[in-house]
């Protein structure tokens, strides 16, 4: 079953699925935002977008495995921005402050630019097989810290308003922040020997996007149906 | 232990914890158009209907005003008056407040006459005018808290609130102190939209929902209706969303 989940087609099937899944969330945001015309919306389909592209990306590489450093870093790059704008929409309503979260959001961009440079400066361009272990190390511990701290006040909301769409975002904050602390246990322990655990992950992410797309095809089926007359 | 009487109004006696004490003496806060006399009026009606009658004191509607809104509400003032479980008296505050410091004025006239257990003072605020300072109006409002418990008399007394929005902080100070219970009345405006939204300020020798509650006036009378979910700031008028409201508009697809 591992051999079948791990196998290099099922990985790519996994990420080619994972960009499409991420593209039609992006869809659902944007129409969302026409049709509210809340900024946030815009900010969080951006995000789908950047975690889109990252999985195309990574797909590219596994097809081609040309470039596989500049693709593999681009990924990561593309998809830290993707975390930079989704956590921009909670930070922004957690301060309330637009110079606050103006610069938290410069901040943040010039960060995650300045550790993919230094990336691409330090690592060995030997292809296929750099040594990327340093700057695995730093980006899974960033992840699972700031999904799992974005997990908080969405969790605490949630309790408050007892929304769908808080419910499905804590659910999804959760499951990624849990395969990225997956990805480090077995990164640091394991040295990403540990099969089951790189499956999990995988399974993990996957399901966290379908838990967002079949909230947002359940939002979209609710918004069509007939309203009761009054 | 005194007992507690009905408010008329079954939400608001849940937030104060089973109505108002007997012979407690409540101020109704609020600006104008916020519902205080409807308020008051229903406090009498729901004391006629529990057998205890009431007196409607009066310094600026006359009776026919009177029994045309009542009758809004299906509320039968004329027939209330002639079974002898109401009395409107329309008078100027400064006969009404030598009236009730007489022995036997006419407010106890009044009490014996129907047997009254409640009384509405609609709208107290004309005492801040008579007043020459705030130590002579707290004296004035002393002596009118302590007449209406004398005659052994439930009161609820409406006050005007000159603002419409913003800051609330100017219930009157000298009549906050002497009254037992102080409901506040506001209008809150939220998404180009204006609610009216109702808390209880203060309850003396008794528990009290501390929410915030919409209420409307409805042609049943008042109905008090959910607390205002997601929104912070309610009393200076112009609430914010929480940040779980605001989160929630975020995420919501």
């Amino acid at each position: 079953m591992l051999d079948l989940i791990l196998s290099p087609r099922a990985i790519l099937i996994y990420h080619v699925f994972s960009g499409f899944l991420s593209s039609l969330i992006v869809l659902f945001f944007f129409l969302s935002y026409l049709e509210s015309r809340e900024i946030g919306k815009i900010f969080l389909a951006l995000s789908f977008t950047a975690f889109a592209l990252h999985y195309i990306l990574h797909s590219i590489q596994i097809l081609t495995n040309v470039a596989g450093v500049a693709l593999d870093l681009s990924g990561r790059w593309v998809e830290a921005v993707g975390l930079v704008l989704i956590s921009y929409v909670i930070v922004k309503q957690l301060v309330q402050s637009e110079t606050f979260s103006s610069w938290y959001l410069i901040g943040s961009f010039v960060l995650t630019s300045l550790f993919a440079v230094v990336c691409f400066a330090t690592v060995d361009f030997n292809i296929p097989s750099y040594n990327l272990h340093w700057t695995e190390l730093v980006w899974s511990v960033v992840q699972a810290v700031v999904f799992g701290f974005l997990t908080i006040p969405i969790f605490l909301s949630w309790l408050k308003m007892r929304q769908a769409g808080i419910a499905a975002f804590t659910v999804v904050f959760f499951l990624w922040s849990f395969s990225r602390l997956l990805h480090l246990i077995n990164h640091l322990f394991f040295q990403y020997k540990l099969r089951l655990i790189i499956a999990s992950e995988k399974m993990i992410e996957l399901l966290a996007l379908f838990l967002l797309l079949g909230y947002a095809l359940h939002r979209f089926y609710l918004k069509g149906e007939p309203k009761p007359k009054t | 232990m005194k007992k507690k009487v009905t408010t008329g109004i079954k939400e608001l006696d849940k937030m104060l914890y089973d109505g108002v004490y007997e012979q407690s003496v409540t101020a109704l806060n609020g600006a104008s158009g916020t519902g205080k006399t409807t308020f008051g009026m229903q406090f009498i009606v729901g004391g006629i209907k529990k057998n205890e009658p009431g007196i409607i004191v009066s310094f600026e509607q006359f009776p026919e005003q009177l029994y045309r809104d009542a009758s809004s509400f299906k509320w039968d003032f004329r027939k209330y008056e002639k079974e002898g479980k109401l009395k409107i008296v329309f008078t100027s505050p400064e006969v009404f407040q030598a009236e009730l410091e007489k022995e036997k004025g006419l407010i106890d006239q009044y009490t014996l006459e129907i047997g009254a257990k409640r009384i509405l003072i609609d709208p107290v605020t004309y005492f801040r005018y008579l007043a020459q300072d705030n130590g002579s109006l707290r004296i004035t409002y002393n002596r009118l808290v302590n007449g209406i418990k004398r005659c052994g008399l439930t009161g609820f007394l409406t006050c005007e609130l000159g603002q419409f929005y913003g800051d609330s902080g100017q219930i009157d100070e000298e009549l906050a102190f002497v009254v037992d219970n102080i409901i506040l009345l506001r209008y809150v405006e939220i998404e180009s939209r204006i609610y009216t939204a109702l808390t209880i300020l203060k309850t003396r020798g008794s528990n009290r929902a501390k929410d915030i509650r919409r209420y409307e006036i409805t042609p049943k009378g008042i109905e008090i209706q959910k607390i205002f979910e997601g929104r912070e700031g309610l009393l200076t008028g112009t609430p914010r969303r929480t940040f779980a409201e605001r989160l929630a508009k975020e995420f919501e697809l």
